[in-house]
């Protein structure tokens, strides 16, 4: 497959359609978030402009008075759920999220503490199967360099042969039991 | 030249089932007054661009529908409150005369005054009552019910706050022959009163707010 | 504590450095005019009054607990005390869609919140956020509701009110307060809850810490049968 001259196609935007995909929920908000924010940016400044050149009188700090009637931002007032003494688990949960909001802890977008990071993700998906895997396919002289870094980094008995077997053999074990498991046919 | 009020209390909240109302009594006379809205109304009587105020002023016996108090009740009310605030809502406001001692008619104000306080919905100024009536001669605020009946002429002053805090009469019901130097005298009269009144609306509040002090 | 009434103007030494007004005040011109009566309280660049009322004017951002009345089309219409009805389209749920409807039958109750009250329209309101979850908002299953006045109920979320903690103390129970002056809650026994609802009722009216515990106190400890 011949690909014509070299052109890398570089996305600045994400498509529409994407965006409208229910998935794309929350990176469509910031986007637009962002726009939104450098529109007035530039307003502000045209506005600016404008007034530096005309001579008109200096708009006084007044004329920035914002009205809002949102009793639960102007007293900073708490989430109307709660639950005590484990009533409602739930609640308890939506409670603490509601309080790390208000505390300005956490943003708008994050998840709730629920979060798998990234190490936990490998281990879930199959990364100790993998590792697994690499370690039957390793050759013998591979395998006894493992044990020797093993045993260097946890300082072991190097001089107690029977032990370095035992080891060894119960390294084996353990990684070869997944594999080796007999699986046995339901008879129900 | 008597120019004091009689002593005034009054009670808010104390209708379970209104949206504010007040017990408010000068002297001997009485009333209760309540006030419920912005509410819903009914489609008759709806009206697109402003709400529909329902005032009605009762006695203890007769007819209550038709009383010479609704008059200027109701125009002192649409005058108080921004009526295009709430479209095709409407707020109802009533008053009970309970006992009738003399200047029903200012109490009767005063009291709906209190419900609508009590009620909390954005109007544009507070308002009373005072009246003024001439005895042989002399200018009798707040008079008993003897004293009204000897009368020979009667105002009565529907005042609301101007916009220096100092007291605008806002309507005026007047009875009898006055000339214009003796209306002049009765509203002079009348101002320390409604000061007088607009104080003690101040206390009143003060004293239902008084749980959020902290 | 400075109380205004309507007409008042509004004259406080750090009024001159506020921002936002808030709920009860009015500027005309240069001057800010109070019109409705309440406590006057600022708080970093907002001043607004606080305001006791019992009738709920629908507010965008609040969140209030509604009764379905009835299901029409593609809405719920809900009843949430105001003058008119207030309505929740279907797919404003948590995990809604055209075929999959949420289930909520006339007379149940639901956590909403208001997002849009174009005046001379319904009032909207909607049981998920901005990214389709539903944090807390839907059906309210079981308990009891009661109304309450509006400004009890935002005192009762104050963050530095004590009321339900202290009950929290004695009783275990779930609690729902919508901004409109009703009042969700669910706990173990009827006794409970009809306890729990005087001492919420009561403590309308409380200001001192020992009164406050002293009434739920009084109230864990009395018998309700009789």
């Amino acid at each position: 497959m011949t690909s014509t001259s070299s052109e890398r196609v570089v996305v600045k935007e994400l498509s529409s359609s994407l965006l409208d995909m229910k998935f794309m929920l929350s990176r469509k908000k910031k986007i637009e978030a962002k726009k939104a924010k450098s529109r007035d940016a530039q307003l502000e400044e045209k506005i600016r402009e404008s007034e530096a050149s005309s001579s008109s009188i200096a708009v006084t700090a007044e004329a920035k008075l914002e009205y809002c009637n949102d009793y639960s931002k102007l007293e900073n007032l708490l989430f109307g759920r709660m639950s005590f003494n484990g009533f409602n688990k739930d609640v308890e949960l939506l409670m603490e999220y509601y309080e790390k909001l208000r505390n300005g802890e956490l943003t708008d977008d994050e998840d709730e503490g629920m979060d798998v990071n990234d190490q936990e993700m490998a281990q879930t998906m199959g990364g100790g199967k993998l590792a697994a895997l690499s370690k039957k396919a390793q050759t013998k002289r591979e395998r006894a360099q493992q044990q020797e870094q093993n045993q260097e980094s946890s300082g072991g008995r190097r001089f107690n042969f029977k032990d370095i077997r035992k080891r060894y053999s119960e390294q084996n074990g353990e990684g070869e039991e997944p594999e080796r498991k007999f699986m046995r046919p339901n008879d129900d | 030249m008597v120019g004091r009020l009689r002593e005034m209390r009054c009670e808010v909240s104390f209708l379970k089932n209104a949206d504010g109302s007040a017990s408010f009594s000068q002297g001997a006379t009485c009333v209760w007054a309540s006030c419920s809205g912005p509410g819903d109304v009914h489609a008759s009587k709806a009206n697109e661009e402003a709400m529909t105020l329902d005032v009605s002023y009762r006695t203890n016996c007769g007819d209550n529908k038709f009383h010479e108090l609704n008059n200027i009740i109701q125009s002192t009310l649409s005058k108080a409150i921004n009526l295009e605030l709430f479209p095709h809502t409407s707020a109802a406001v009533t008053i009970h005369g309970i006992q009738d001692d003399g200047s029903i008619g200012a109490v009767a104000l005063n009291g709906a005054c209190f419900a609508l306080l009590d009620n909390g919905m954005p109007f544009e100024t507070v308002f009373c009552g005072v009246l003024v009536v001439r005895l042989k001669d002399e200018l009798i605020v707040d008079p008993t019910a003897k004293q009204e009946a000897a009368s020979t002429g009667r105002v009565l002053f529907s005042i609301c706050r101007g916009s220096d805090g100092g007291p605008e009469v806002c309507s005026m019901d007047a009875i009898g022959p006055w000339d214009f130097e003796q209306l002049e005298a009765a509203w002079c009269y009348a101002q320390p009163s409604a000061r007088a009144i607009f104080d003690f609306y101040r206390n009143v509040m003060q004293r239902k707010h008084s749980v959020d002090e902290q | 504590m400075t109380i205004y009434l309507p007409g008042d103007v509004v004259n406080e030494p750090s009024s001159s450095d506020s921002s936002i007004i808030g709920y009860g005040i009015n500027v005309r011109g240069e001057t800010k005019v109070a019109s409705q009566p309440g406590v006057y309280r600022s708080d970093e660049g907002k001043m607004w009054l606080n305001v006791h009322s019992k009738r709920y004017i629908p507010q965008e951002g609040d969140r209030v607990i509604a009764i379905v009345t009835s299901k029409t089309g593609d809405f719920f219409r809900l009843d949430i005390g105001t003058a008119e009805y207030a309505m929740v389209n279907f797919t404003n749920f948590e995990g809604a869609t055209k075929r999959n409807r949420p289930n909520l039958k006339t007379g149940d109750i639901i956590y909403a919140s208001v997002f849009d009250t174009t005046p001379r329209t319904e009032a909207e309101l909607t049981c998920v956020d901005d990214e389709k979850r539903a944090r807390g908002m839907g059906q309210l299953n079981g308990g009891f509701m009661f109304n309450v006045s509006l400004n009890h109920c935002r005192r009762l979320i104050h963050p530095e009110c004590k009321i339900l903690q202290t009950i929290g103390k004695f009783f275990k129970f779930e609690i729902t307060v919508g901004m409109n002056g009703r009042i969700w809650m669910n706990a173990a026994g009827v006794d409970d809850i009809i306890k729990i609802h005087d001492v919420i009722v009561k403590s309308e009216f409380v200001k001192e810490d020992d009164e406050l515990i002293n009434l739920v106190q009084n109230g864990y400890t009395r018998s309700v049968s009789d």
